[in-house]
């Protein structure tokens, strides 16, 4: 509110401005709080309500930032002209260029119409052409090659055939496994809990602990054999959560080429796929490896206990299942049941389930909560998306080990409960809107032109 | 005229500013919300409120009392947000929106999601149907300009059906279908009615008209009148049957128009008294303008005939207990339907500031619709 107020003086701010004059959200998030105000170093200007002294540091602080937010307006307004200019509709303008004003208009001061025009065209294209040869059709050359698919073929059988060689390392640590459970359920409740720096140690703890009981690695290494009857715990097999379609995961086909509206479960995808999907999302891809590298570094992936490489994300795919599996989007009142422990996690994503309902709801977006058995037919769409939600571990499962894949290829561990939380989070609203844009799709009338055999989107 | 709102606390950690007046109008955590609610997800929570009440003070719900703080001063004022944070202060502060402006377009971006959804377009009542690619594009217009509210959370711009992009239809997709007979019932009763059975030219043993329970079907499939369903149980050569017929939204029907898919096709549920005999439940199929069907009539042991309309799929197989209030809600939204089309020319669909109170565009051209 403070921001607010001030802002409303400061002149020539109107492209970061919202209707109101105030500032437009993603310039508060962008620019005013880390670049600007920086809470973190000034702990009086944090929080959701600040004191007087706090009120006036804030006032300051956007007063003599007001130069420079100007000259941001300008290189911002250049930015947009340039990318109608270019016919560039990727990406929201906002997310993808206001740091990058902000950084010319502290560097540089106010842009030059004429001379920065170039400016501007530079730094376009290089935020939004940074394939530099990581393209789509590059990997589908290269694996083309006869000669290419010969030796990737071989490396991906051996890789296959040792996937199951015992290591040492792999001999569980007396109690490990019985261990797990609760370390997974401290993870899931200090994520959740934002109850502060305690519950976070706690958090970061158990999360380490894990990762050197190496129970990521276990339980993906469980997934490539039919779970075993045990007396208390149940266990899911691959095909229960969704990971593949078949009994037991097989081994991954190299392929050849890939539609992201064809995608299958997550272990059934071939390794073209797999890097297809990490090329068509990134929007880094200079940053990553060549695409030989990428389709290398991928057959020693894809043969990995839960197809990924690095061991923190592969507990993250672990605790993602003990939340999954209790997911109730139907009766999101109701506990989860069986073994697994209801956590601050579960509460939430739960609670969240139940607000959407009110609002599926308050939108005339509903799906009858049992299927209208012989009424329906069974392939129908609502069917298909009542039985999601019978299931819902397996969308969740689905997205959740993509986000997990396209950080392993980055090389970006998670580092501590806090960052796997948000990927959990991340990943359970996802869920969620997608499930509400299905739903959509399905119930709406078709008018005018016939519509398009719309694809399920899934690529996650 | 300010109202005066209460900051309540759930044990979850959930808080809720709502109007002192209704304190518990929407339980957003536990209720079923009644069909003339809107929701409005913003950042931290939603916000709720019904386009019937003149006073429109929402109801927020915040799951992150911490991110709303984004905003609670500009819709409900800086007192409000005060109590939110949990600083002391009055016990019920007054609303005294920080930004009148934002809580206009607010307020009118959750009347047009609404509209979106509820609108009673009806041939049988003359209330013209909404255009769909006016309404998208002006949502995603209000969107905009009510960007405090969503914050920057990546999801803001999924939450709202507009920006989707998967909308748009042409401009005259809701006109009405040729050939088809604008205004009265009476027209109807007959296509509806007979038609099916008609031929047979049997004995008419009962004959009646309803409406249907709205929030069974999505919007677009059939008309929102009172007087929507036909029925009438006709005994031919030792056989009694029930013929159904239930008026098509408008514009449904008429060669532009694709063939409704088959999992959008609704399914006619018939009984006789409240319990008693089991009911027929038939499928219907679109015949013109009248989704049609018959059956077999189920053993009506003297009870009055009821018919019930769903999509199976979309709401549960077992029809509703009847219930009157449903009925007068319905006739309160018609109500308000009219009176905003027919406020079109009174207002001036220019003049800023008037929140929901202004014309939507989509509304100003149902009211300019020559079919209705």
């Amino acid at each position: 509110m403070v921001i607010d107020e001030v802002w409303r003086e400061l002149p020539g701010v109107e492209p970061l401005s919202n209707a109101q004059g105030g500032p437009l959200s993603r310039t508060v998030k962008l620019i005013l709080d880390p670049l600007v105000i920086r809470p973190v170093l000034r702990p009086e200007c944090a929080g959701p309500l600040v004191d007087p002294d706090g009120a006036r540091l804030l006032a300051a602080l956007l007063r003599a930032a007001g130069d420079v937010l100007r000259a941001t307006a300008a290189w911002f307004s250049l930015f947009k002209q340039v990318r109608r200019a270019l016919r560039i509709t990727e990406g929201n303008p906002q997310d993808r260029y206001f740091q990058t004003c902000f950084q010319l208009a502290t560097t540089a001061g106010a842009p030059d119409r004429d001379r920065d025009e170039l400016v501007a065209r530079r730094e376009l294209r290089r935020l939004h052409d940074s394939a530099a040869g990581r393209t789509t059709a590059a990997l589908r050359d290269h694996l083309a090659s006869p000669a290419h698919r010969r030796e990737l073929t071989a490396l991906l059988d051996t890789a296959w055939a040792a996937r199951g060689r015992r290591d040492p390392a792999d001999a569980p640590a007396p109690g490990a496994d019985a261990a797990t459970p609760e370390l997974i359920a401290t993870v899931l409740n200090a994520g959740a809990a934002r109850s502060g720096p305690a519950a976070a140690t706690a958090g970061d703890a158990a999360l380490a602990r894990l990762v050197s009981l190496g129970a990521g690695r276990r339980a993906g290494q469980r997934l490539w054999h039919a779970p075993q009857a045990h007396p208390v715990r149940h266990q899911h097999s691959a095909q229960e959560l969704g990971l593949t379609a078949h009994a037991l995961p097989g081994k991954p086909r190299l392929g050849g080429s890939a539609s992201t509206a064809a995608l299958g479960p997550p272990l059934d995808r071939t390794v073209h796929e797999r890097v297809f999907t990490v090329l068509h999302a990134a929007s880094d891809r200079a940053e990553l490896p060549d695409v030989a590298a990428l389709v290398r570094a991928e057959i020693t992936r894809c043969c990995a206990p839960w197809a990924l490489a690095d061991e923190t994300l592969r507990v993250g795919a672990t605790v993602g299942v003990a939340l999954a599996v209790g997911l109730r989007p139907l009766d999101p009142a109701a506990a989860p049941v069986g073994q697994d422990a209801a956590t601050e996690a579960h509460r939430l994503v739960n609670r969240r389930w139940r607000r959407e309902s009110y609002v599926l709801r308050a939108r005339r977006l509903t799906v009858a909560a049992t299927p209208a058995g012989h009424h329906l037919a069974d392939d129908g769409p609502l069917a298909r998306i009542a039985a999601e939600l019978h299931a819902p571990w397996r969308a969740y499962l689905r997205r959740l080990w993509v986000r997990l894949h396209g950080r392993d290829v980055r090389g970006v561990p998670l580092t501590g409960s806090a960052e796997l939380w948000d990927v959990l989070d991340g990943v359970a609203r996802s869920v969620i809107l997608d499930h509400r844009a299905r739903l959509k799709r399905a119930l709406s009338v078709p008018t005018g032109t016939p519509p398009a055999t719309a694809p399920e989107s899934r690529a996650g | 005229m300010a109202s005066a709102v209460r900051v309540l606390r759930a044990p979850d950690g959930t808080a809720v500013i709502a109007p002192v007046a209704a304190p518990v109008a929407f339980g957003v955590a536990d209720g079923v919300p009644d069909i003339d609610v809107t929701v409005v997800e913003v950042a931290g929570g939603n916000l709720a409120w019904s386009v019937l009440d003149a006073d429109r003070v929402p109801t927020a719900v915040l799951d992150d009392p911490d991110l709303a703080q984004g905003w609670v001063w500009a819709l409900y004022g800086e007192p409000v947000a005060l109590a939110l944070a949990g600083a002391a202060g009055d016990a019920d502060p007054a609303v005294r929106p920080g930004s009148p402006p934002l809580a206009a377009s607010v307020d009118r971006l959750g009347y047009a999601l609404w509209a979106q959804r509820w609108w009673p377009a009806s041939t049988v009542d003359a209330i013209a149907p909404l255009d769909e690619g006016l309404l998208d594009r002006e949502i995603a217009a209000l969107v905009e300009e009510c960007d405090l509210v969503f914050g920057a959370e990546d999801s803001a711009d999924a939450l709202l059906p507009a920006v989707e992009q998967d909308a748009g239809g042409p401009a005259d997709a809701g006109g009405l279908a040729a050939g088809a007979e604008p205004g009265g019932t009476g027209g109807y009763a007959l296509a509806a009615g007979p038609a099916p059975v008609g031929r047979a030219a049997g004995l008419v043993l009962a004959r009646g008209s309803a409406g249907t329970d709205w929030r069974r079907c999505p919007p677009g499939l059939v008309d929102a009148a009172e007087q929507a369903v036909t029925w009438q149980v006709v005994r031919t050569a030792g056989r009694t049957e029930v013929a159904v017929g239930v008026v098509a939204a408008p514009g449904l029907a008429g060669a532009a128009r694709p063939p409704v898919p088959a999992h959008l096709v609704p399914w006619a549920t018939i009984g006789a008294g409240q319990g008693g005999a089991p009911a027929v439940r038939v499928a219907l199929r679109l015949v013109d303008d009248v989704w049609q069907g018959s059956a077999v009539a189920p053993e009506f042991g003297g009870g009055a005939v009821w018919v019930d309309v769903h999509l199976p799929g979309f709401a549960p197989a077992e029809p509703p207990r009847a219930d009157p209030a449903a009925a007068r809600l319905r006739a309160r939204i018609r109500d308000l339907a009219r009176h905003r089309l027919a406020s079109v020319s009174t207002v001036d669909g220019r003049a800023p500031g008037l929140g929901p109170a202004r014309p939507l565009q989509a509304e100003v051209a149902a009211a300019e619709d020559e079919d209705f």
